[in-house]
């Protein structure tokens, strides 16, 4: 059940993290996309101008030449015909003037209409595919002079191409042109100018707008990323709970574990010496039963004899006496004294296994303290006394340890659990020997607890210390006593714990201790500085 | 190795590696019986090669050899020799294996109690002048002939051929009707099954019918199924019991050798070959049994002994002692 929580939880969590990462990338992608349309946008519009550019250069064109042809007609008219050299000099630049004036005017007939519907300009041989204005304010300033020049067109453009010869120009026509063209040359440049003003005035506001949203875009994609930091945070931070919350269980299962094996161990080191003490307790009451009769026969004959009863006397002497022989015969009284005796070697056995408990506790003490090794290992070897007495021998070499700054309750811990595996390994043998060897070396204190077991196998040395790695049978070891005694050593020692082993041969644990032999105490005596006292 | 005088020709050895328990020991039985003492399994076995030991009393942690140990090989030297192993429960195992090896007559407890104590060795005593007449030269042979005891397969002794033409009874008592038909179809075979599904149709069963091996489920964390096999097995001595449950447990274990001399204590699921040569195995002690009552632990001790069974009954085991002997009567068997 747990399992499948926890499973659920990750899938939440991951379906989560696709969402947030589909946000974050769909804002960078729509600030993309919104760039590029702007700038087809800016495109479209520098298009427009280029073409409202031109339109006014070549409606100014159409205009100059406009008058230019109606004042080489006028000078034409007044040049008597002799005058054939002025003649032709002032056609030629009558025809200059009427060709140019073609050409600028139909220029600017193509410009009106793509500026109104879209259509391909060529100039200087590049194309430039104008689209309509669609934009209103921008449509608005050139609205009118569109339709002006939608009603005249006809009128400009027939001037120049229903004639093919420029000096047959329909006065009338030319009149009317000209008309046109000076009633409405300050419309459409200002039209033309209002337009290119109107349009960067508008890419101006786009940019705005476009510098806006990206910044809206750039700071939402901030947000989105914070958020997702956030969650991932919040979400990492309750599995680290859940996995500490799980570990510290596991520690704690290990704790129980070591505990039911301390239980188990001195409950069976209890048994025996109870077990005689209350029979011999039950033989002495008995055998006291047997002294009261014989004390109670022989004050009986006291009594008749201090009473001068000498008949009643000596007819309870014999009974008397066979009862005090009875129990020099069966050697009462030595019994009861070695039933005694024993006894209270019996009790001591029990008392030093309290003690011993106590030292391999040690719940009535700080947890931090300066402390033996050597005794801690001795109380631990009395607590794994029923695991090895059956199969292991036990050899101390112990060197001489000053007393170090340790956990004592938690070193025993680590010790209990080496021993036991030592046990362990030795257990197919039938028989094996566990050295426990203690010296000095530089700063530090090293035990090294051996065994001539069965040894490690070189394959899985480097991950004995591995939590939940076990070679026990499933429900018979957690896997974390190595890894716990490796934390208690490593974090709660600054120490260091080692292993060597050949299979077949046995194994060699050492614990590095560091050899701090002063508790850390408040060396000032004064909280703050020490003040001048004179 | 220590011998006191007594004037008794009853010999018990006490096997334990703490001197100060052999020495409480020893004091406790040393007005009524010899004592031998042995702190480890290979002088305990050399003194059951030398003496007629009628009662061994052995603790079951020591160094070297373990209880249960001794007392297989010294089961194998002197069979008329009545075994009581001392144990403290922490001994699961050991525990287990000793009851399915039926190297124990009785299991007492660490810290025992006088009395109990007393009262289980007297009774031992008994039974064991009693099974005596049975080998009267076993032990001499195997004295003389010095073959290393550990060497001594366990063996089975010879039992009677089975009775032909007829299949022998087997009573099967399991909860589960799945699982006791399953084990019908299996049985059916080779032997006579009878099925029961509850305790009243167990008992039903063995009213009518004549039963040499009973394999039952007994729930018996419940009083009721311990009471019951308890009845039955005074009964009806000759029947042999076999346990097949859920749960690995020894206080559970320890009454079943104590109160109804369990054969074979099998923990379910177990594989049908090894149950079917349990059975085969119970079969054969059932055909002994009749043959040879003396054979039979429970049925000596019932004879000799029965203020030693007495104390263990319960009120309900009475009460189905009283129905098993009235539906004795009434059948005729």
């Amino acid at each position: 059940m747990a399992g499948n929580k926890k499973e659920q939880q990750a899938g939440f969590r991951f379906v989560e993290l696709i969402i947030f990462s589909v946000v974050f990338l769909a804002l960078v992608a729509s600030v993309f996309v919104l760039n590029i349309i702007i700038s087809k946008d800016s495109q479209r519009d520098a298009e427009q101008i280029f073409c409202a550019t031109k339109q006014s250069e070549y409606w100014q064109r159409a205009y100059r030449n406009l008058i230019r042809i109606q004042e080489r007609l006028a000078e034409l008219s007044l040049i008597d015909s002799t005058q054939t050299a002025q003649i032709a000099d002032k056609s030629a630049q009558l025809d200059t003037a009427f060709f140019a004036y073609k050409r600028s005017i139909s220029v600017f007939d193509s410009t009106v209409a793509a500026l109104d519907a879209g259509g391909i300009l060529v100039f200087d041989g590049v194309e430039y595919d104008v689209a309509p204005v669609t934009n209103p304010k921008a449509r608005s300033t050139i609205e009118k002079e569109i339709q002006k020049w939608k009603e005249s067109r006809d009128i400009l453009l027939d001037l120049a191409q229903k004639t093919e010869n420029p000096r047959q120009t329909d006065p009338i026509q030319l009149e009317k042109a000209i008309d046109f063209a000076l009633q409405n040359d300050e419309l459409i440049l200002a039209s033309n100018r209002d337009f290119i003003v109107r349009l960067g005035e508008l890419s101006t506001e786009k940019i705005k707008n476009l510098q806006l949203a990206q910044v809206v875009a750039l700071v939402v994609s901030i947000l989105v990323f914070l958020g997702m930091a956030v969650r991932l945070t919040i979400s990492l931070r309750k599995q680290a709970k859940i996995i500490q919350e799980s570990q510290s269980q596991l520690i704690q299962n290990e704790k129980m574990a070591s505990l039911g094996q301390m239980v188990a161990g001195l409950a069976h080191e209890m048994n025996t010496p109870l077990g005689f003490v209350r029979n011999n307790i039950e033989i002495i009451r008995e055998n006291d039963r047997e002294f009261q009769e014989a004390v109670a026969a022989s004050a009986n004959v006291l009594k008749s004899l201090v009473a001068g009863n000498y008949n009643e006397a000596e007819k309870l002497i014999p009974a008397t006496l066979e009862k005090l022989k009875n129990i020099e015969k069966i050697g009462l009284i030595d019994e009861n004294n070695m039933m005694i005796t024993n006894s209270l070697e019996g009790l001591d056995r029990i008392q030093e296994l309290i003690v011993n408990l106590r030292n391999f506790s040690r719940l009535d003490q700080t947890a931090t303290q300066l402390a033996n090794i050597n005794q801690c290992l001795d109380s631990t070897l009395v607590i794994a006394n029923h695991i090895l007495k059956r199969h292991m021998t036990v050899v101390k070499d112990y060197g001489n340890v000053p007393n170090i700054v340790c956990a004592p309750a938690q070193l025993n811990q680590v010790f209990l659990n080496i021993i036991t595996n030592a046990a362990h390994a030795c257990e197919e043998k039938g028989e094996g020997v566990l050295r426990i060897k203690t010296f000095v070396e530089k700063d530090q204190a090293v035990v090294q607890i051996s065994d001539n077991g069965k040894g490690i196998p070189p394959e899985i040395i480097n991950k004995i210390f591995d939590p939940f790695f076990t070679t026990k049978p499933v429900g018979k070891g957690t896997g974390l006593g190595l890894s716990i005694s490796k934390k208690i050593i490593e974090e709660g020692h600054n120490g260091k714990i080692t292993v060597k082993s050949k299979v077949g041969h046995g194994t060699d644990f050492f614990i590095y201790l560091p050899m701090q032999t002063q508790l850390a105490k408040e060396e000032k005596v004064f909280s703050e500085s020490a003040p001048a006292l004179n | 190795m220590a011998e006191t005088n007594s004037n008794s020709n009853i010999n018990i050895l006490l096997v334990d590696d703490e001197p100060l328990v052999l020495q409480s020991l020893s004091a406790t039985f040393r007005r009524q019986y010899n004592i031998f003492t042995a702190t480890n399994g290979k002088d305990a076995i050399e003194i059951v090669r030398q003496n007629h030991i009628h009662v061994v009393l052995s603790d079951q942690r020591m160094p070297g050899m373990l209880g249960h140990e001794v007392l297989r090989v010294i089961k194998t030297i002197s069979p008329s020799t009545i075994r009581i192993l001392l144990t403290g429960y922490s001994d699961l195992d050991a525990i287990m294996n000793s009851v399915n090896s039926g190297e124990v007559f009785r299991f007492l407890t660490k810290p025992w109690k006088i009395d109990q104590l007393r009262d289980t060795v007297g009774a031992a005593v008994d039974i064991a002048q009693k099974v005596g007449q049975l080998y009267p030269s076993k032990a001499d042979i195997m004295r003389t002939s010095g073959a290393d005891p550990a060497e001594i397969a366990e063996q089975e002794e010879e039992a009677p051929p089975p009775p032909s033409g007829q299949k022998e009874g087997l009573l099967i008592v399991e909860f589960n009707k799945e699982q006791l038909n399953t084990m019908m179809q299996v049985f059916g075979k080779k032997y006579q099954v009878y099925p029961a599904s509850s305790i009243n149709e167990a008992f039903d069963q063995l009213s009518k019918h004549d039963i040499y091996v009973m394999l039952t489920d007994l729930n018996l964390n419940s009083e009721d199924g311990i009471d019951f096999l308890h009845a039955v097995k005074q009964e009806y001595p000759n029947i042999v019991i076999i346990l097949l449950t859920q749960v690995r447990d020894a206080l559970l274990a320890i009454k079943s050798i104590n109160e109804f001399q369990v054969y074979r204590y099998h923990v379910k699921p177990c594989a049908v070959e090894d149950l079917d040569k349990t059975i085969q195995s119970a079969m054969n002690r059932a055909r002994t049994y009749r043959v040879q009552p003396l054979k039979n632990v429970a049925y000596v001790a019932k004879e000799v002994a029965p203020q030693l069974v007495e104390k263990q009954v319960t009120e309900k085991t009475n009460w189905w002692r009283e129905k098993l002997r009235a539906a004795k009567k009434l059948f005729g068997r």
